[in-house]
């Protein structure tokens, strides 16, 4: 079976690791407790036409700012996962920072913009427009909730499909 | 018409045009042209090529034998000439190797064959014995197999698992599992996450291009082996040597050696790597510890027997140390108790040193101890102190007031208490006391009397003595004088034992009355003569004589049944000068002989009348004038005084 680094990219406290979570285990807390480094899950996902791809899910340590080990710890990653919390629309800033230095340091990778915590409805602030004008390579943009579970399985899916219809090689 | 001419023409031409070129040429090229065509004739000429081709080939591929790229290009023929070789004649290859590949599959099969005995013998021996108990609970413990356990403890070192890992994407390539171990939790999550941690390090530590070596979990280690597109880890149990290191960073290089393309490239997809996972497999070696020291067996009896004999010998110089101590203590225990000492400090830091307070009057501690050992062996230090122990204050007071032998003086506290008699002096000087002895504070002398005041009256009323008894009181000490019965004077001992106050009696100066009246009847008794005439014939005035002899001895007798004196009488028969020495002792016999068997007749026992026919002396002169007689010598012996109680000097009886 084949298996793919993937890295879940993004500010501080943006829902990163409760993505994960939701995604590899199907819980999530509301306690947060912040990512030193790096924590590294797994998971299998079957796709629509059979195949299953194992996932190295490499969930790096918030930042707004790619520092040279955020990089090292992208570094041979086949796609990433790119999210901003949908309340704070300052985060998204952080994912152009992030997408810029990935793209610039590495080479163009496929990547999936997720809006996370639409749960909270009421403060969400950060439309899904504008995320589409400023991360317009994306191969998708989904608004999600690791709280309710919404798109999280999608988003793999999405970045898993897109990862192997475009090689790394051949982006 | 003109292009045919112009064809003749020039065809014409060109044949001479061409031998015209040819001599240019030849004059201009000259010998170059012969060789150029040399040349081309080699060229073009294939047999030759190959023949020269052939020549060079040997020097071409030993000139390119480590050229990587050589390799490669030739890689891929020989494989399918070894292939097609192998489908059209595999017996001519397994001919060809059967030499090189028996040998090490015998050799393989033996030492897998050597293991597996090992490990069933490590097993059963070590299954039954105290170290194999003790893995047992181990493995009970720690929920592992028995096996499992005894391989921990008798592997040297074991690798337990190979993981290659990729460097770039932190997947894991291809792992390899010993037959014991159970697989990972998440393989891919261990070898994502020890990469990240190899990032991290080097990121850390700027400038170092070594990352991570080794790691330890537990009983077991993790060593990294960290090459430019791969990573080799290896789990491994025991002590590994160093050696290990480099014989895996060997196979980590044949990796790259062999995978280096597939390395760079590679992006999940696992199967260009299908032949890593022998190569892993091979990493995977074990080794046993040297177990000669358990295998050649402990001599266990000498140390046994060292083993008693320290016990033994701890025990006696315990079961001694006890013995020692429990004399310490019994000496500890008489000084603490004894009147007169105080025991200050005893063995300050378990040495020898005692300080003692004593009173002088106290007995020394070395006889309190009573034990001289014990005694000799402590340092025993005295300081002088009063003492208000009762029995030492009471010797302290005797020395003081030097009472009498009368009195009895007792220690109520601090009251004195003195009792008993004392001669007024005494009694006056105590009273007149103003400084009272040290540890008295009130002296009760209620019990105090006079000496002999009332004692002579207690001793007359008590003794009852006959009239012409005289008693007499000196210190307490009563003195009899004067005559009296033998019985009164028998019995005097008890009464005057009685007496409170007295010290003793003195009773020698009594005279028995019995003995007074005995002696003046032997008095009259003794010298008694009894005429004789011719012969033993005695004379008839003898007649009253013997009446009264034989009164008087009655007399005596009467008086021996109360007192018992002793008693003999000596009849002793005289005789004149005339005849032979033999007649007259003969005579002599006679006559004491009839006066004994007269008294007989008149009543006297003759067992008390012994005659003397030999004297041993001659008659006096008196009686040489009236030689004819026989004569009685009484011998009275007086019976001694019974002795009288005498109170010893400290008043005790």
């Amino acid at each position: 079976m084949e298996s793919r680094k993937i890295c879940i990219l993004g500010d501080f406290a943006v829902g990163k690791t409760s993505l994960v979570q939701r995604f590899v285990n199907n819980q999530f807390s509301d306690k947060y407790l912040t990512t030193l480094g790096v924590k590294v899950d797994t998971k299998q996902v079957a796709l629509d036409d059979g195949r299953a791809l194992k996932l190295a899910i490499w969930d790096v340590a918030g930042t707004d700012t790619p520092t040279q080990l955020f990089l090292r710890y992208t570094r041979g990653a086949a796609g990433y996962l790119l999210v901003a919390d949908r309340t704070r629309p300052e985060t998204l800033e952080a994912c152009v920072r992030l997408r810029d230095a990935v793209a610039g340091t590495l080479r163009p990778l496929p990547y999936v913009f997720l809006g996370n915590k639409s749960d909270l409805v009421d403060r969400c602030r950060l439309q899904q427009g504008i995320a589409q004008a400023r991360l317009p390579d994306a191969l998708d943009w989904l608004e999600t909730s690791a709280l309710t579970g919404e798109h999280v399985e999608l988003a793999f899916r999405r970045l898993a499909v897109g990862m192997l219809s475009k090689p790394p090689s051949q982006v | 018409m003109s292009d045919s001419r112009l064809g003749v023409a020039g065809a014409a031409g060109s044949a001479a045009d061409r031998a015209a070129l040819e001599q240019v040429r030849g004059l201009l090229l000259g010998e170059e042209r012969a060789r150029l065509m040399a040349l081309q004739q080699r060229l073009e000429d294939p047999e030759r090529r190959v023949a020269e081709l052939a020549e060079a080939l040997s020097d071409a591929v030993w000139l390119r034998a480590e050229d990587e790229r050589f390799i490669a290009a030739l890689q891929r023929p020989v494989d399918q000439c070894i292939q097609h070789s192998v489908e059209r004649n595999p017996q001519g290859l397994a001919d060809a190797l059967f030499p090189v590949m028996g040998p090490a599959i015998r050799r393989a099969i033996s030492e897998a064959l050597k293991g597996i005995v090992q490990s069933i013998n490590q097993a059963v021996e070590h299954s039954i014995s105290v170290k194999g108990l003790r893995w047992r609970i181990e493995a009970w413990r720690s929920g592992t197999s028995f096996a499992e356990v005894v391989l921990k403890n008798t592997l040297l070192y074991r690798v337990d698992a190979a993981y290659l890992i990729h460097n770039d994407t932190g997947l894991l390539i291809e792992h390899a599992l010993a037959e014991t171990q159970t697989t990972l939790k998440d393989e891919d999550a261990m070898s994502a996450m020890l990469t990240a941690i190899q990032d991290f390090i080097q990121d850390s530590f700027t400038g170092a291009n070594e990352g991570l070596e080794s790691v330890e979990i537990g009983g077991r280690s993790l060593w990294v082996l960290r090459g430019p597109k791969a990573t080799l880890a290896c789990v491994i149990t025991g002590m590994p040597p160093r050696s290990l290191r480099e014989q895996l960073a060997d196979s980590l290089r044949d990796l790259h050696l062999s995978y280096r393309k597939q390395f760079e490239v590679f992006d999940g997809d696992k199967s260009p790597f299908a032949g890593v996972e022998p190569l892993l497999q091979d990493c995977l070696t074990l080794a046993y510890r040297e177990s000669s020291e358990d295998k050649a067996g402990v001599n266990w009896l000498p140390w046994l027997l060292v083993g008693l004999v320290l016990v033994a010998g701890l025990g006696w110089l315990g079961w001694t140390q006890y013995l020692w101590n429990q004399r310490l203590d019994a000496a500890r225990s008489r000084l603490e108790q004894a009147p007169g000492l105080v025991v200050v400090n005893w063995r300050p830091s378990g040495g020898r040193r005692v300080l003692l307070l004593a009173d002088p009057l106290a007995e020394s501690p070395a006889a309190v101890i009573a034990d001289s050992e014990v005694a000799a062996w402590l340092d025993l230090q005295t300081r002088p102190y009063l003492s208000a122990d009762a029995p030492i204050l009471l010797q302290r007071l005797r020395q003081q007031l030097a009472p009498p032998a009368t009195l009895r003086l007792d220690l109520n506290g601090t009251l004195l208490q003195v009792a008993g008699q004392a001669p007024e002096a005494w009694i006056q000087d105590l009273r007149a006391l103003r400084l009272l002895p040290a540890g008295v504070d009130r002296i009760d002398l209620s019990a105090l009397t006079t000496e002999g005041t009332d004692l002579l009256a207690q001793a007359q009323a008590a003794i009852d003595p006959p009239s012409g008894v005289e008693l007499t009181l000196d210190a307490a000490v009563l003195s009899l004088a004067g005559v009296a019965p033998w019985d009164w004077i028998n019995a005097l001992a008890e009464p005057v034992a009685g007496l409170p106050g007295l010290v003793g009696c003195d009773n020698q100066r009594l005279v028995v009355a019995e003995l007074r009246q005995a002696e003046a009847v032997v008095e009259a008794l003794n010298g008694m003569l009894f005429a004789f005439g011719e012969g033993n014939q005695l004379l008839p005035d003898a007649d009253s004589r013997l009446d009264q002899a034989a009164v008087q001895i009655s007399e005596l007798l009467a008086l021996q049944q109360r007192v018992p004196f002793g008693l003999e009488i000596d009849v002793i028969g005289f005789s004149d000068q005339t005849g032979t020495e033999r007649w007259r002792a003969w005579l002599r016999e006679r006559r004491a002989e009839q006066v004994i068997r007269q008294l007989g007749e008149r009543g006297v026992p003759t067992a008390i009348l012994h005659p003397l026919p030999d004297p041993g002396f001659e008659p006096s002169d008196d009686l040489a004038a009236v030689a004819e007689q026989a004569q009685l010598r009484v011998r009275l012996q007086p019976v001694p005084l019974p002795p009288c109680w005498v109170r010893e000097s400290n008043g005790k009886p």
